[in-house]
Protein backbone atom coordinates (compact mmCIF):
# COMPACT_ATOMS: atom_id res chain seq x y z
CA UNK A 1 0.00 0.00 0.00
CA UNK A 2 2.94 2.35 0.83
CA UNK A 3 4.73 1.81 -2.21
CA UNK A 4 1.47 1.99 -4.06
CA UNK A 5 0.87 5.47 -2.70
CA UNK A 6 4.43 6.52 -3.81
CA UNK A 7 4.29 5.66 -7.38
CA UNK A 8 1.33 7.57 -7.44
CA UNK A 9 2.64 10.67 -5.71
CA UNK A 10 5.90 10.33 -8.01
CA UNK A 11 3.57 10.14 -11.08
CA UNK A 12 1.56 13.05 -9.89
CA UNK A 13 4.08 15.05 -9.47
CA UNK A 14 5.59 14.05 -12.75
CA UNK A 15 1.95 15.16 -14.57
CA UNK A 16 1.78 18.15 -12.91
CA UNK A 17 5.65 18.92 -13.97
CA UNK A 18 5.24 18.16 -17.76
CA UNK A 19 1.58 20.22 -17.62
CA UNK A 20 3.39 23.00 -16.51
CA UNK A 21 6.64 22.78 -18.69
CA UNK A 22 3.95 22.47 -21.59
CA UNK A 23 2.25 25.56 -20.52
CA UNK A 24 5.65 27.34 -19.58
CA UNK A 25 7.02 26.33 -22.97
CA UNK A 26 10.56 27.54 -22.91
CA UNK A 27 14.20 25.90 -22.07
CA UNK A 28 14.13 27.07 -18.56
CA UNK A 29 11.66 24.13 -17.56
CA UNK A 30 12.09 21.37 -19.56
CA UNK A 31 9.53 18.35 -18.92
CA UNK A 32 10.51 15.17 -16.57
CA UNK A 33 10.92 13.03 -19.76
CA UNK A 34 13.78 15.64 -21.32
CA UNK A 35 15.38 16.13 -17.60
CA UNK A 36 15.85 11.90 -16.73
CA UNK A 37 16.81 11.28 -20.21
CA UNK A 38 19.29 13.71 -19.27
CA UNK A 39 19.88 12.53 -16.19
CA UNK A 40 20.83 8.70 -16.98
CA UNK A 41 23.13 10.08 -19.99
CA UNK A 42 25.07 12.38 -17.72
CA UNK A 43 25.26 9.75 -14.63
CA UNK A 44 26.59 6.94 -17.67
CA UNK A 45 28.17 8.92 -20.10
CA UNK A 46 29.08 12.56 -18.15
CA UNK A 47 30.68 13.41 -14.90
CA UNK A 48 27.36 13.68 -12.90
CA UNK A 49 28.34 10.39 -10.95
CA UNK A 50 31.47 11.72 -9.83
CA UNK A 51 29.74 15.05 -8.43
CA UNK A 52 27.69 12.90 -6.72
CA UNK A 53 29.90 10.53 -4.91
CA UNK A 54 31.77 13.32 -3.46
CA UNK A 55 28.78 14.95 -2.55
CA UNK A 56 27.72 12.13 -0.68
CA UNK A 57 31.40 11.42 0.93
CA UNK A 58 31.23 14.83 2.00
CA UNK A 59 27.74 14.32 3.84
CA UNK A 60 28.76 10.59 5.15
CA UNK A 61 32.22 12.71 6.55
CA UNK A 62 30.51 15.11 8.15
CA UNK A 63 28.71 12.48 9.82
CA UNK A 64 30.24 10.30 10.97
CA UNK A 65 32.71 13.03 12.16
CA UNK A 66 29.59 14.59 13.66
CA UNK A 67 28.71 11.29 15.66
CA UNK A 68 31.89 10.26 16.80
CA UNK A 69 32.43 13.63 18.69
CA UNK A 70 29.19 15.12 19.44
CA UNK A 71 27.52 11.05 21.08
CA UNK A 72 30.38 11.04 23.53
CA UNK A 73 30.33 14.44 24.56
CA UNK A 74 26.16 14.37 24.83
CA UNK A 75 26.57 11.49 27.01
CA UNK A 76 28.82 12.75 29.39
CA UNK A 77 26.79 15.99 29.47
CA UNK A 78 23.65 14.49 29.98
CA UNK A 79 25.22 12.32 32.80
CA UNK A 80 26.61 15.42 34.75
CA UNK A 81 24.25 17.83 35.90
CA UNK A 82 27.66 20.06 37.02
CA UNK A 83 29.05 20.12 33.21
CA UNK A 84 25.77 20.67 31.54
CA UNK A 85 25.05 23.62 33.91
CA UNK A 86 28.42 24.69 32.65
CA UNK A 87 27.61 24.09 28.91
CA UNK A 88 24.31 24.58 28.71
CA UNK A 89 24.32 28.51 28.12
CA UNK A 90 27.53 28.03 25.31
CA UNK A 91 24.68 25.78 23.48
CA UNK A 92 21.78 27.91 24.00
CA UNK A 93 23.64 30.71 22.18
CA UNK A 94 25.14 28.45 19.52
CA UNK A 95 22.30 26.04 18.81
CA UNK A 96 19.55 28.16 17.10
CA UNK A 97 22.39 29.91 15.02
CA UNK A 98 21.47 29.06 11.41
CA UNK A 99 24.57 27.39 10.56
CA UNK A 100 24.68 28.70 7.10
CA UNK A 101 26.14 31.57 8.07
CA UNK A 102 29.39 30.04 9.42
CA UNK A 103 30.03 28.83 5.39
CA UNK A 104 32.59 31.95 4.73
CA UNK A 105 34.38 31.63 7.87
CA UNK A 106 34.90 28.22 7.61
CA UNK A 107 35.85 28.51 3.92
CA UNK A 108 38.36 31.43 5.33
CA UNK A 109 39.75 28.99 8.00
CA UNK A 110 39.46 25.65 6.12
CA UNK A 111 40.29 26.51 2.62
CA UNK A 112 37.73 25.98 -0.45
CA UNK A 113 39.06 22.28 -0.51
CA UNK A 114 36.71 19.19 0.80
CA UNK A 115 37.90 19.62 4.83
CA UNK A 116 35.70 22.65 4.41
CA UNK A 117 32.87 21.45 3.21
CA UNK A 118 32.83 18.14 5.72
CA UNK A 119 33.31 20.32 8.70
CA UNK A 120 30.01 22.54 7.22
CA UNK A 121 28.19 19.28 7.56
CA UNK A 122 29.42 18.56 11.08
CA UNK A 123 28.42 21.81 12.38
CA UNK A 124 25.09 21.48 11.50
CA UNK A 125 24.47 17.83 12.76
CA UNK A 126 27.51 18.15 15.78
CA UNK A 127 24.80 20.31 17.92
CA UNK A 128 21.73 18.69 16.74
CA UNK A 129 23.42 15.32 18.31
CA UNK A 130 24.49 16.92 20.80
CA UNK A 131 21.29 18.07 22.53
CA UNK A 132 19.34 15.01 21.43
CA UNK A 133 21.86 12.66 22.84
CA UNK A 134 22.37 14.71 26.07
CA UNK A 135 18.68 15.15 26.84
CA UNK A 136 18.21 11.51 26.32
CA UNK A 137 21.24 10.32 28.71
CA UNK A 138 19.94 12.58 31.03
CA UNK A 139 16.16 11.56 31.10
CA UNK A 140 17.07 8.13 31.66
CA UNK A 141 15.62 6.74 34.43
CA UNK A 142 17.43 6.68 37.94
CA UNK A 143 15.84 3.43 38.64
CA UNK A 144 17.18 1.63 35.73
CA UNK A 145 20.21 2.89 36.24
CA UNK A 146 19.83 1.59 40.36
CA UNK A 147 18.65 -1.94 38.92
CA UNK A 148 21.80 -2.54 36.54
CA UNK A 149 24.00 -1.28 39.51
CA UNK A 150 22.66 -4.04 41.62
CA UNK A 151 23.20 -6.65 38.86
CA UNK A 152 26.76 -5.33 39.40
CA UNK A 153 27.49 -3.00 36.59
CA UNK A 154 30.09 -0.40 37.25
CA UNK A 155 30.50 2.59 34.77
CA UNK A 156 32.10 0.51 31.85
CA UNK A 157 28.79 -1.85 32.01
CA UNK A 158 26.39 1.06 32.19
CA UNK A 159 28.15 2.72 29.42
CA UNK A 160 27.90 -0.40 27.30
CA UNK A 161 24.55 -1.55 28.43
CA UNK A 162 22.41 1.88 29.24
CA UNK A 163 23.43 4.50 28.12
CA UNK A 164 25.24 3.44 24.64
CA UNK A 165 21.70 1.53 23.64
CA UNK A 166 19.57 4.48 25.18
CA UNK A 167 21.58 7.24 22.82
CA UNK A 168 21.24 5.11 19.60
CA UNK A 169 17.66 6.69 19.36
CA UNK A 170 18.50 9.83 19.56
CA UNK A 171 22.14 9.76 17.17
CA UNK A 172 19.49 8.41 14.34
CA UNK A 173 16.46 11.15 15.54
CA UNK A 174 19.03 13.96 15.45
CA UNK A 175 20.70 12.49 11.97
CA UNK A 176 17.18 12.56 10.29
CA UNK A 177 16.19 15.75 11.34
CA UNK A 178 18.79 17.49 10.17
CA UNK A 179 20.60 16.11 6.77
CA UNK A 180 18.09 17.65 4.94
CA UNK A 181 19.56 20.59 6.00
CA UNK A 182 23.00 19.45 5.82
CA UNK A 183 22.47 18.96 2.06
CA UNK A 184 21.17 22.36 1.70
CA UNK A 185 23.99 23.90 3.29
CA UNK A 186 26.27 21.50 1.20
CA UNK A 187 24.77 23.07 -1.93
CA UNK A 188 25.65 26.64 -1.09
CA UNK A 189 29.07 25.48 0.08
CA UNK A 190 29.63 23.83 -3.39
CA UNK A 191 28.96 27.16 -4.94
CA UNK A 192 31.88 28.77 -4.14
CA UNK A 193 35.05 28.16 -5.94
CA UNK A 194 34.56 23.81 -6.16
CA UNK A 195 35.11 21.97 -9.45
CA UNK A 196 33.47 19.17 -7.71
CA UNK A 197 29.90 18.06 -6.03
CA UNK A 198 26.57 18.24 -6.83
CA UNK A 199 26.27 21.86 -5.93
CA UNK A 200 29.21 23.10 -8.53
CA UNK A 201 27.24 20.79 -11.15
CA UNK A 202 23.90 22.15 -11.07
CA UNK A 203 24.85 25.69 -10.82
CA UNK A 204 27.83 24.76 -13.49
CA UNK A 205 25.29 23.36 -15.63
CA UNK A 206 22.48 26.09 -15.35
CA UNK A 207 24.79 29.42 -15.47
CA UNK A 208 27.39 28.69 -17.59
CA UNK A 209 26.11 25.61 -19.79
CA UNK A 210 22.84 26.55 -20.05
CA UNK A 211 22.32 22.91 -20.19
CA UNK A 212 18.96 23.33 -18.58
CA UNK A 213 17.92 19.47 -18.72
CA UNK A 214 21.36 18.03 -17.31
CA UNK A 215 20.70 21.35 -14.18
CA UNK A 216 17.21 19.53 -13.76
CA UNK A 217 19.12 16.14 -13.64
CA UNK A 218 21.48 17.46 -11.07
CA UNK A 219 18.60 18.70 -8.98
CA UNK A 220 16.86 15.73 -8.45
CA UNK A 221 20.34 13.69 -7.97
CA UNK A 222 20.46 16.41 -5.11
CA UNK A 223 17.31 15.45 -3.94
CA UNK A 224 18.00 11.87 -4.00
CA UNK A 225 20.91 12.36 -1.81
CA UNK A 226 19.07 13.65 0.21
CA UNK A 227 15.89 11.81 0.12
CA UNK A 228 18.59 8.59 0.06
CA UNK A 229 20.26 9.78 3.50
CA UNK A 230 16.69 10.01 5.46
CA UNK A 231 15.69 6.86 4.46
CA UNK A 232 18.65 5.19 4.51
CA UNK A 233 18.55 6.28 8.77
CA UNK A 234 15.23 4.89 8.97
CA UNK A 235 16.36 1.92 7.84
CA UNK A 236 18.94 1.38 9.91
CA UNK A 237 16.91 2.96 12.95
CA UNK A 238 14.07 -0.43 12.38
CA UNK A 239 17.21 -2.70 11.90
CA UNK A 240 18.80 -1.65 15.25
CA UNK A 241 16.23 -0.22 17.10
CA UNK A 242 13.78 -2.77 16.89
CA UNK A 243 11.98 -2.00 20.18
CA UNK A 244 10.54 1.61 18.68
CA UNK A 245 8.61 -0.47 16.48
CA UNK A 246 6.80 -3.21 18.16
CA UNK A 247 3.26 -3.16 19.46
CA UNK B 1 23.39 -12.36 58.04
CA UNK B 2 22.60 -8.68 58.09
CA UNK B 3 23.75 -6.14 60.81
CA UNK B 4 22.66 -2.79 61.02
CA UNK B 5 25.61 -0.81 63.39
CA UNK B 6 24.47 2.15 64.80
CA UNK B 7 23.67 3.90 61.41
CA UNK B 8 22.24 7.69 60.80
CA UNK B 9 21.75 9.12 57.46
CA UNK B 10 20.36 12.76 56.45
CA UNK B 11 19.50 13.78 53.36
CA UNK B 12 21.07 16.45 52.22
CA UNK B 13 18.04 18.80 51.91
CA UNK B 14 17.18 18.09 55.09
CA UNK B 15 17.62 18.97 58.95
CA UNK B 16 16.11 15.98 59.85
CA UNK B 17 17.46 12.46 59.99
CA UNK B 18 15.82 9.49 58.65
CA UNK B 19 17.99 7.36 60.65
CA UNK B 20 19.45 8.38 64.05
CA UNK B 21 22.18 5.73 65.54
CA UNK B 22 19.56 2.99 63.61
CA UNK B 23 20.64 -0.69 64.67
CA UNK B 24 18.82 -3.89 63.23
CA UNK B 25 19.67 -7.32 62.45
CA UNK B 26 18.81 -10.28 59.96
CA UNK B 27 19.17 -13.45 60.25
CA UNK B 28 19.47 -15.70 56.81
CA UNK B 29 16.19 -16.59 55.38
CA UNK B 30 14.25 -14.69 57.23
CA UNK B 31 11.75 -13.01 55.70
CA UNK B 32 10.88 -9.17 56.31
CA UNK B 33 8.55 -7.06 55.56
CA UNK B 34 9.27 -3.13 56.00
CA UNK B 35 6.58 -0.80 56.26
CA UNK B 36 5.54 2.88 57.19
CA UNK B 37 4.17 5.95 56.01
CA UNK B 38 5.40 7.81 53.29
CA UNK B 39 8.66 9.70 53.81
CA UNK B 40 9.64 7.27 56.97
CA UNK B 41 13.05 5.91 54.94
CA UNK B 42 11.29 2.78 53.80
CA UNK B 43 13.56 3.17 50.50
CA UNK B 44 16.25 5.05 51.95
CA UNK B 45 16.80 1.50 54.01
CA UNK B 46 16.47 -0.87 51.46
CA UNK B 47 18.73 1.19 49.17
CA UNK B 48 21.60 1.17 52.14
CA UNK B 49 21.35 -2.29 52.22
CA UNK B 50 21.61 -2.77 48.02
CA UNK B 51 24.64 -0.42 48.44
CA UNK B 52 23.41 2.14 46.51
CA UNK B 53 23.41 4.60 49.42
CA UNK B 54 26.01 4.79 52.29
CA UNK B 55 24.97 5.73 55.74
CA UNK B 56 26.98 9.19 57.02
CA UNK B 57 27.89 7.11 59.93
CA UNK B 58 28.17 3.76 61.53
CA UNK B 59 27.92 0.96 58.64
CA UNK B 60 25.87 -1.61 57.01
CA UNK B 61 27.56 -5.26 57.14
CA UNK B 62 26.41 -8.33 55.23
CA UNK B 63 28.14 -11.48 55.89
CA UNK B 64 30.82 -9.27 57.98
CA UNK B 65 31.53 -7.06 55.06
CA UNK B 66 30.55 -2.89 54.73
CA UNK B 67 28.26 -2.56 52.00
CA UNK B 68 29.80 0.54 50.21
CA UNK B 69 28.55 -0.71 46.90
CA UNK B 70 25.97 -2.95 45.40
CA UNK B 71 27.03 -6.58 46.75
CA UNK B 72 27.43 -9.70 43.50
CA UNK B 73 25.01 -11.96 45.90
CA UNK B 74 22.27 -9.44 46.44
CA UNK B 75 19.30 -9.38 44.12
CA UNK B 76 17.47 -6.11 44.02
CA UNK B 77 13.82 -5.43 42.66
CA UNK B 78 11.91 -2.11 42.18
CA UNK B 79 8.79 -1.03 41.68
CA UNK B 80 9.13 -0.07 37.92
CA UNK B 81 11.13 -3.18 37.29
CA UNK B 82 14.58 -1.77 35.84
CA UNK B 83 14.33 -3.51 32.51
CA UNK B 84 15.66 -2.75 29.36
CA UNK B 85 13.60 -1.12 26.89
CA UNK B 86 15.82 -1.82 24.20
CA UNK B 87 16.03 -6.00 24.87
CA UNK B 88 14.33 -8.83 24.67
CA UNK B 89 13.21 -10.77 27.57
CA UNK B 90 15.70 -13.23 27.27
CA UNK B 91 18.76 -10.63 26.46
CA UNK B 92 17.08 -9.10 29.84
CA UNK B 93 17.04 -12.44 31.80
CA UNK B 94 21.08 -12.54 30.38
CA UNK B 95 21.68 -8.94 31.06
CA UNK B 96 23.33 -10.19 35.11
CA UNK B 97 25.59 -12.80 33.53
CA UNK B 98 26.81 -10.11 30.66
CA UNK B 99 27.59 -7.99 33.49
CA UNK B 100 29.64 -10.73 35.05
CA UNK B 101 31.40 -12.05 32.28
CA UNK B 102 32.48 -8.31 31.37
CA UNK B 103 34.19 -7.99 34.52
CA UNK B 104 35.06 -11.06 35.67
CA UNK B 105 35.08 -13.18 39.49
CA UNK B 106 36.44 -10.26 40.74
CA UNK B 107 34.59 -9.98 43.63
CA UNK B 108 33.24 -6.63 43.31
CA UNK B 109 30.90 -7.01 40.27
CA UNK B 110 30.89 -11.10 40.30
CA UNK B 111 31.73 -13.31 42.94
CA UNK B 112 34.83 -14.42 43.56
CA UNK B 113 33.59 -18.10 43.31
CA UNK B 114 31.14 -17.39 40.53
CA UNK B 115 30.70 -20.39 38.22
CA UNK B 116 30.48 -19.74 34.66
CA UNK B 117 26.72 -21.05 33.41
CA UNK B 118 24.36 -20.41 31.45
CA UNK B 119 21.40 -21.92 32.69
CA UNK B 120 19.33 -19.22 32.85
CA UNK B 121 16.85 -21.22 30.41
CA UNK B 122 16.09 -22.55 33.75
CA UNK B 123 14.11 -19.31 35.38
CA UNK B 124 12.66 -18.35 31.90
CA UNK B 125 10.90 -21.68 31.78
CA UNK B 126 10.72 -22.13 35.15
CA UNK B 127 8.75 -18.59 35.65
CA UNK B 128 6.62 -19.07 32.53
CA UNK B 129 8.49 -16.57 30.49
CA UNK B 130 9.62 -18.68 27.71
CA UNK B 131 6.70 -18.10 25.32
CA UNK B 132 7.80 -14.10 25.51
CA UNK B 133 11.79 -14.88 24.88
CA UNK B 134 11.88 -12.80 22.18
CA UNK B 135 9.73 -10.02 23.01
CA UNK B 136 10.21 -6.57 24.27
CA UNK B 137 9.16 -5.31 27.93
CA UNK B 138 6.99 -2.75 25.97
CA UNK B 139 4.94 -5.76 24.92
CA UNK B 140 4.39 -7.28 28.47
CA UNK B 141 2.19 -6.50 31.02
CA UNK B 142 2.86 -5.34 34.35
CA UNK B 143 3.42 -8.99 36.34
CA UNK B 144 4.62 -10.24 33.18
CA UNK B 145 7.35 -7.44 33.45
CA UNK B 146 7.91 -8.36 37.21
CA UNK B 147 8.91 -11.81 36.54
CA UNK B 148 11.17 -11.21 34.11
CA UNK B 149 12.86 -8.76 36.88
CA UNK B 150 12.63 -11.32 38.81
CA UNK B 151 14.01 -14.22 36.73
CA UNK B 152 16.87 -11.57 36.22
CA UNK B 153 17.73 -11.24 39.33
CA UNK B 154 16.98 -15.48 40.08
CA UNK B 155 19.58 -15.89 37.26
CA UNK B 156 22.77 -14.60 39.53
CA UNK B 157 21.37 -17.17 42.56
CA UNK B 158 21.39 -14.59 44.85
CA UNK B 159 21.32 -14.93 48.60
CA UNK B 160 19.56 -11.62 49.30
CA UNK B 161 16.34 -10.60 47.80
CA UNK B 162 15.96 -6.61 48.35
CA UNK B 163 12.36 -5.60 46.96
CA UNK B 164 10.97 -2.25 46.55
CA UNK B 165 6.88 -2.28 46.72
CA UNK B 166 7.63 -4.69 43.90
CA UNK B 167 3.91 -5.56 43.44
CA UNK B 168 2.33 -2.11 44.00
CA UNK B 169 1.33 -1.29 40.52
CA UNK B 170 0.24 -5.09 39.60
CA UNK B 171 -3.88 -6.23 39.18
CA UNK B 172 -4.49 -8.31 41.92
CA UNK B 173 -4.01 -11.81 40.80
CA UNK B 174 -0.67 -11.34 39.38
CA UNK B 175 0.28 -9.47 42.58
CA UNK B 176 -0.65 -12.61 44.71
CA UNK B 177 0.90 -14.81 42.45
CA UNK B 178 4.18 -12.99 42.66
CA UNK B 179 3.49 -12.74 46.20
CA UNK B 180 3.41 -16.75 46.47
CA UNK B 181 6.25 -17.28 44.60
CA UNK B 182 8.06 -14.88 46.97
CA UNK B 183 7.22 -16.97 49.61
CA UNK B 184 8.51 -19.89 47.72
CA UNK B 185 12.07 -18.91 47.05
CA UNK B 186 12.36 -18.41 51.00
CA UNK B 187 11.37 -21.65 52.07
CA UNK B 188 12.73 -23.79 48.93
CA UNK B 189 15.95 -22.00 47.97
CA UNK B 190 16.30 -20.01 51.32
CA UNK B 191 16.65 -16.71 50.37
CA UNK B 192 16.40 -14.08 52.82
CA UNK B 193 13.76 -11.33 51.77
CA UNK B 194 13.69 -7.82 52.83
CA UNK B 195 10.67 -6.46 51.70
CA UNK B 196 9.52 -3.19 51.40
CA UNK B 197 5.93 -2.11 51.07
CA UNK B 198 3.11 0.77 52.04
CA UNK B 199 0.80 -2.91 52.07
CA UNK B 200 -0.27 -4.21 55.45
CA UNK B 201 -1.62 -7.16 53.61
CA UNK B 202 1.41 -7.47 51.80
CA UNK B 203 3.89 -7.07 54.76
CA UNK B 204 1.50 -9.03 57.05
CA UNK B 205 1.26 -11.95 54.14
CA UNK B 206 5.03 -12.23 53.26
CA UNK B 207 6.70 -10.58 56.37
CA UNK B 208 7.58 -13.28 58.84
CA UNK B 209 8.55 -10.15 60.81
CA UNK B 210 7.89 -6.88 60.40
CA UNK B 211 9.83 -3.72 60.21
CA UNK B 212 7.75 -1.10 61.49
CA UNK B 213 9.24 2.28 60.17
CA UNK B 214 8.05 5.90 61.48
CA UNK B 215 7.88 9.47 60.81
CA UNK B 216 11.49 10.66 61.20
CA UNK B 217 13.99 10.57 62.96
CA UNK B 218 13.77 6.71 63.25
CA UNK B 219 16.44 5.67 66.15
CA UNK B 220 15.12 2.14 67.37
CA UNK B 221 13.75 -0.46 65.43
CA UNK B 222 10.40 -1.71 66.20
CA UNK B 223 9.23 -4.94 64.82
CA UNK B 224 6.34 -7.72 65.31
CA UNK B 225 6.65 -11.26 65.18
CA UNK B 226 4.45 -13.09 62.57
CA UNK B 227 5.14 -16.61 62.37
CA UNK B 228 2.32 -17.79 60.36
CA UNK B 229 3.19 -15.86 57.10
CA UNK B 230 4.86 -17.60 54.35
CA UNK B 231 1.94 -20.00 54.29
CA UNK B 232 -0.38 -19.70 50.98
CA UNK B 233 -3.19 -20.15 52.81
CA UNK B 234 -2.68 -17.46 55.34
CA UNK B 235 -4.52 -14.96 53.57
CA UNK B 236 -8.45 -14.00 55.10
CA UNK B 237 -7.92 -16.53 58.03
CA UNK B 238 -8.69 -14.36 61.33
CA UNK B 239 -5.33 -14.34 62.43
CA UNK B 240 -4.32 -12.82 59.16
CA UNK B 241 -6.69 -10.20 59.80
CA UNK B 242 -6.36 -9.68 63.05
CA UNK B 243 -2.56 -8.72 62.82
CA UNK B 244 -3.58 -6.26 59.73
CA UNK B 245 -5.79 -4.61 62.17
CA UNK B 246 -3.42 -3.88 64.76
CA UNK B 247 -0.56 -2.70 61.92
CA UNK B 248 -3.43 -0.40 60.96
CA UNK B 249 -3.77 0.70 64.02
CA UNK B 250 -0.47 1.10 64.68
CA UNK B 251 0.66 2.72 61.76
CA UNK B 252 -2.32 5.31 62.15
CA UNK B 253 -1.60 6.01 65.34
CA UNK B 254 2.25 6.86 64.04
Amino acid sequence: MERRRLLITILAVMGIWELAALVVHRSILPGPITVITALFSELFRGKLGIHFLVSLWRVIAGMGLAIITASPIGLLLGQSKRLNQLVTPLIYILYPIPKVVFVPIIMLFFGIGDLAKVIIIFIILFFQILVLVRDQAANIRQELINSVRSLGAGRRALFRFVYFPATLPAILTALRQSVGTAVAVLYIAELFATQKGLGYYIYFQGSTLFNYPAMYGGVIAMSILGLGMYFGIDWIERRICKWLFVT
Amino acid sequence: MIHIDNISFTYTDSNIPVFNQYNWDIQRSEAWAVIGPSGCGKTTLLYMLAGLLTPNSGTVLIDQDPILRPRPKSGLILQDYGLLPWATVRENCELGLKIRSLYGADGIHAPRDQRLFNSNETWLEQLGLEEFADKFPGQLSGGQRQRVAIARTLNLEPDLLLMDEPFSSLDVSSRENLQDLSVSLVDEFGITLVLVTHSIEEAVFLGRKILVLKKPPNEKAIFIDNSEAGNLQYRNTPPFLKLCQILRSQLGTI
